[in-house]
C-alpha cells in the first residue's frame, strides 16, 4: 500500500500541503480531485521521490521511498508535460523507460501503438500534444509499474482516444494488480473509472473515500410544489445542498433512500424525481462545505 | 561491490550509462569530427591562427611557435568544452518535466550526480586525448612530441578542474539561461577583473607620476590576479617552452596556480555532490544561490567602478554605469522592482572608487609604483633626450648602460630631473627626458621628465652624463 504520511510541503515559503495524509490500495484507480492551486502536481512529485516532503513521508509497504530510493522502481510518475530527450522518438524513450522498469511489456506496447497508430521512430517534436499525451500514457501502462501516478492523464486527448485509454487502464489494473492515481479536472471521467477519489484543497484532503460508498449514500431529487418553496421545509432532513427556484427544488440529501423518500412524499410534492449525484455535483458541495465553514 | 567502469559506476548503472551514451552517439560523433578538424589544422587556416596568436604578443615564425599557436586553438576547444558539458550533462536539472523524470529514476540522487559528472570527464578525457593524438600525427615536428604530450596532459588536467568548477555553478543555477550567463560571467568577469585593475593601475600611476612617465603592473601582481582564470594557466602551459617568453613567466607560480586549481577542482566536485543531493528542486526559477548573482552582480558592478571608471567617473559614466547595473538588478529578480539597497551598493562603490584611488595616490599604489628603482634591482638602463626646440641637434641616445658606476649616476640623474621636471608639457619646455630600466626580473619601466635648460641643475647632469659617454653627441648641451 502507498501511504502519504502527515506531509508538508512549502513552495517559495508558500504552503502548499498541510499535514496530509492519504492511502492509495493496491488495485485500485484513485481520483485525486481540487481546484487549481489545490496542490495535485505538487502531491504527485511528492510521491514520487521528486520532491523532498518539509515533514512527513511516503511510504511503500511501510518503507520510506526517502529513505530507500529503490522503492522508486515502484512508482512512475507521468507528469502533464512528460520530459523526452532533444531529437528522441517514442521509441527511444522506450529504451529509456525500460533502464528503470525491466518487465516492460513489449508486445503489449505493439499492441498500443498500432491501436493508436503511432510512429516510434519519428522525433516526439513531431508529434501533436495528444500525440505526445498518447505516447507517455502508453509508456506508462507498458511500464506497469505498481503505482502509475498521472497527472492530467486525459489532457489534449480527443473523446475517442480517452475511451480507449480509460478501457486500457482498467484492463491493466485487472492484468497487472497496478494502482493508478489519476489527477484531472475532468470529473466526468474520474467518476467514470475510479474507485476511491480524494478531493484535495488547500494542500488538505477535505473529503476522501471509496466512490461507489460515498455514491451510494448519497441522493439527488427534483421536487415540484403548487406553492412557492423555501429552503426551510427541508430543515428537518439531512441536506447537504439544496437549490430553490421558486417551485421547484433541487436537493443533495444523505442517508437511507427509503427513508428520505417517505419523509420527502409528506411534504406533498406534485412531482418527485430521483436524480443521479454526479461527482462534479459532490466535488462543488464539497468545496462549497468547505468555504461555509471557513 | 560488482562494479564495471572501475569505482566510478555500479553494474546496477550499466544500462542507464550505456543507453545515455546510446542517445547522444549522434552529438559525440559530430563533436569528435569538429575536433578531430581544429586538431588537424583543417578547419581554421594557420595564418590565422598565427595571426590571432600574434595578438598575444608571441612571434609565431619559428616552427616552435607555430605549434604552439596551434595547439591553442585545441586548448580553446578544451576551454568551451569544459564549458558547454556540464550544461549538458545537468540541463535535466533546468526544467520542471526533466527533473520529474530524473528524480523520479530509482536511482539515489548522489549516484544519479555521480553518473552524470564522470560521464563528462570521461568524455572530456577521450576528446583531449584524442585532439592530442591527431594533433601529433598532423604536426610532425618529432622533437617536441614529448613537450606536446605534456601539454595536452595539462590541458587535460586543468580542462577538468574547469569542468568541475562549471558543473557547481551548473547545479547552482535553476534554469537554462542562468547557468549559461553564470558560467559565462566567470569567465568573463576573471579576465575582465585583470583588465580593469591593469586600468586601475595605470590610471594610478599616471596621477602619481604626474603624467610625466608610466608603469605598468609588475609581473608579480598580474600573476596572482591571474590565478582567477584556469585558461590563463593553460596558455602559459602553452606557451612556457618558448624561449622568448620564459624570462616573463615562472615555472613556480603556473605549477602553484595548477595546484590551487586542482584542490579548487576538488572542492567544487564535493560541494556540487552536496548541493546536487539537497536540491530543492521546487525552488525558485531565478538563481539566488549567493555563487550565482547575488556574488556575480556586484562583482560586476565593482570592476566596472573600479577598473573602468579608474575611480574618478563623471556623471555621464556613472549614470550610464547605474543604468547598466539596474538592467542587470531587473534581469536577476526578473520583474522591474527596485530594491532599496541597489543604489546604496552602487553608490557605495562609486565612493569606494573613489576613496582607493586617493589612497593609491597617497601610498604610491600601496608601494607597487616607485619613480626612482632600487639600484640592485636594475640590469641595465638607456636615456634619451629629446630638445624640443632644436629641430636639428634632437639626439637621442640609444646604448643600454650595465655597469653600477654609471647605472648610479644615471638614476642620480634621475632625481635631479624629478625635483626640477615641469607638471604639464608649456613653451618653457625644451628638453623631454626619458629612462628606460630593465630589471633582473626582465620587467622594463619607464620615466619621463620635462626640463628647461635654462635650470643650472639639469645643465651640470647633462654635462656630467656627456663626460661619462652616458649622452653622446649631444649638441644642445654644447
Amino acid at each position: 500500500m502507498l501511504k502519504v504520511r502527515m506531509v508538508s510541503k512549502q513552495l517559495q515559503d508558500h504552503p502548499v500541503l498541510d499535514q496530509l495524509d492519504m492511502e492509495v490500495n493496491d488495485g485500485c484507480i484513485y481520483g485525486l480531485i481540487g481546484p487549481n492551486g489545490a496542490g495535485k502536481s505538487t502531491l504527485l512529485r511528492v510521491m514520487a521521490g521528486v520532491y523532498q516532503p518539509d515533514m512527513g513521508c511516503v511510504t511503500i509497504d511501510d518503507v520510506s521511498i526517502h529513505n530507500d530510493p529503490s522503492r522508486l522502481k515502484d512508482i512512475l510518475l507521468i507528469s502533464d508535460d512528460p520530459y523526452y530527450f532533444r531529437k528522441a522518438s517514442l521509441l527511444d524513450m522506450k529504451q529509456f523507460y525500460r533502464i528503470s522498469h525491466p518487465d516492460f511489456q513489449e508486445e503489449y506496447y505493439q499492441k498500443l501503438i498500432r491501436l493508436m497508430k503511432l510512429n516510434d521512430h519519428i522525433p516526439l517534436d513531431r508529434y501533436s500534444k495528444g500525440m505526445k499525451r498518447q505516447a507517455f500514457l502508453i509508456l506508462g501502462l507498458c511500464c506497469a509499474p505498481r503505482y502509475l501516478l498521472l497527472d492530467e492523464a486525459f489532457d489534449g486527448l480527443d473523446p475517442h482516444m480517452r475511451m480507449i485509454f480509460k478501457k486500457e487502464i482498467v484492463e491493466r489494473l485487472e492484468e497487472k494488480q497496478m494502482s493508478v492515481v489519476i489527477s484531472s479536472h475532468s470529473l466526468r471521467e474520474m467518476e467514470e473509472i475510479c474507485d476511491c477519489f480524494g478531493i484535495l484543497e488547500n494542500g488538505k484532503l477535505i473529503t476522501s473515500g471509496s466512490m461507489g460508498e460515498w455514491l451510494d449514500t448519497l441522493h439527488q431529487y427534483q421536487l415540484a410544489f403548487k406553492e412557492e418553496a423555501s429552503a426551510d421545509m427541508f430543515s428537518h432532513l439531512p441536506v447537504l445542498s439544496c437549490k430553490v427556484d421558486s417551485r421547484v427544488v433541487t436537493l443533495i440529501l444523505e442517508g437511507d433512500s427509503e427513508m428520505l423518500e417517505t419523509e420527502l412524499a409528506k411534504l406533498q410534492p406534485v412531482l418527485m424525481e430521483r436524480l443521479d449525484v454526479r461527482l462534479e455535483e459532490l466535488f462543488v458541495y464539497a468545496l462549497q462545505e468547505r468555504n461555509d465553514k471557513v | 561491490m560488482n562494479t564495471f567502469g572501475g569505482w566510478l559506476f555500479h553494474a546496477s548503472e550499466r544500462p542507464y550509462i550505456k543507453q545515455y551514451i546510446n542517445a547522444n552517439k549522434h552529438l559525440i560523433f559530430v563533436i569528435m569530427i569538429f575536433l578531430s578538424l581544429i586538431a588537424s589544422g583543417s578547419l581554421v587556416p594557420s595564418s590565422l591562427v598565427s595571426y590571432a596568436f600574434m595578438a598575444f604578443g608571441f612571434d609565431p615564425i619559428n616552427a616552435y611557435g607555430l605549434i604552439t599557436s596551434d595547439r591553442s586553438l585545441v586548448m580553446i576547444c578544451v576551454c568551451m568544452l569544459s564549458y558547454f558539458l556540464p550544461i549538458f550533462q545537468f540541463r535535466f536539472l533546468m526544467s520542471a518535466s526533466g527533473r520529474d523524470l530524473y528524480l523520479s529514476l530509482p536511482i539515489k540522487r548522489e549516484r544519479l550526480y555521480h553518473i552524470h559528472y564522470f560521464i563528462g570527464a570521461l568524455f572530456m578525457g577521450v576528446a583531449t586525448v584524442w585532439c592530442g593524438v591527431v594533433f601529433l600525427l598532423f604536426h610532425p615536428y618529432n622533437q617536441r612530441i614529448l613537450v606536446s604530450v605534456f601539454v595536452f596532459l595539462l590541458f587535460l588536467l586543468i580542462g577538468l578542474c574547469l569542468y568541475t568548477f562549471f558543473t557547481f555553478l551548473v547545479v547552482k543555477s535553476h534554469s537554462l539561461l542562468d547557468a549559461f550567463i553564470i558560467c559565462m560571467s566567470y569567465t568573463l568577469l576573471s579576465m575582465m577583473f585583470t583588465n580593469a585593475f591593469q586600468r586601475f593601475f595605470q590610471a594610478g600611476a599616471a596621477h602619481i607620476l604626474i603624467g610625466n612617465g608610466f608603469d605598468t603592473v609588475p609581473s608579480h601582481v598580474q600573476q596572482f590576479i591571474s590565478l582567477l582564470s584556469p585558461p590563463w594557466i593553460m596558455f602559459h602551459w602553452n606557451v612556457l617552452f618558448l624561449e622568448d617568453v620564459q624570462s616573463h613567466l615562472s615555472l613556480i607560480w603556473v605549477i602553484v596556480h595548477t595546484i590551487m586549481w586542482m584542490v579548487f577542482a576538488c572542492f567544487c566536485f564535493v560541494y556540487a555532490k552536496r548541493s546536487f543531493v539537497r536540491k530543492k528542486m521546487e525552488q525558485r526559477k531565478d538563481s539566488q544561490e549567493w555563487v550565482t548573482y547575488p556574488l556575480l552582480v556586484p562583482m560586476g558592478e565593482a570592476v566596472l567602478i573600479l577598473g573602468y571608471g579608474e575611480g574618478q567617473l563623471c556623471s555621464f559614466a556613472i549614470i550610464l554605469l547605474f543604468v547598466f547595473s539596474l538592467i542587470a538588478h531587473f534581469f536577476v529578480k526578473r520583474k522591474i522592482h527596485l530594491d532599496w539597497r541597489m543604489p546604496l551598493r552602487f553608490i557605495g562603490f562609486v565612493l569606494l572608487g573613489y576613496g582607493l584611488m586617493q589612497a593609491s595616490i597617497a601610498t604610491d599604489f600601496f608601494g607597487l609604483i616607485q619613480e626612482i628603482p632600487k639600484q640592485e634591482d636594475v640590469e641595465m638602463v638607456s636615456v634619451q633626450v629629446f630638445d624640443t626646440q632644436c629641430v636639428d641637434c634632437s639626439i637621442l641616445e640609444t646604448l643600454w648602460i650595465q655597469d653600477s658606476k654609471r647605472i648610479s649616476k644615471v638614476m642620480s640623474g634621475q632625481e635631479t630631473m624629478m625635483k626640477s621636471k615641469l607638471k604639464t608639457m608649456d613653451e618653457d619646455v625644451s628638453l623631454i627626458v626619458t629612462f628606460q630600466y630593465v630589471y633582473h626580473d626582465g620587467e622594463e619601466s619607464i620615466r619621463s621628465y620635462y626640463v628647461t635648460q635654462e635650470q643650472t641643475q639639469v645643465r651640470t647632469v647633462l654635462e656630467e652624463w656627456k663626460k661619462l659617454g652616458i649622452l653622446r653627441d649631444f649638441k644642445g648641451v654644447e
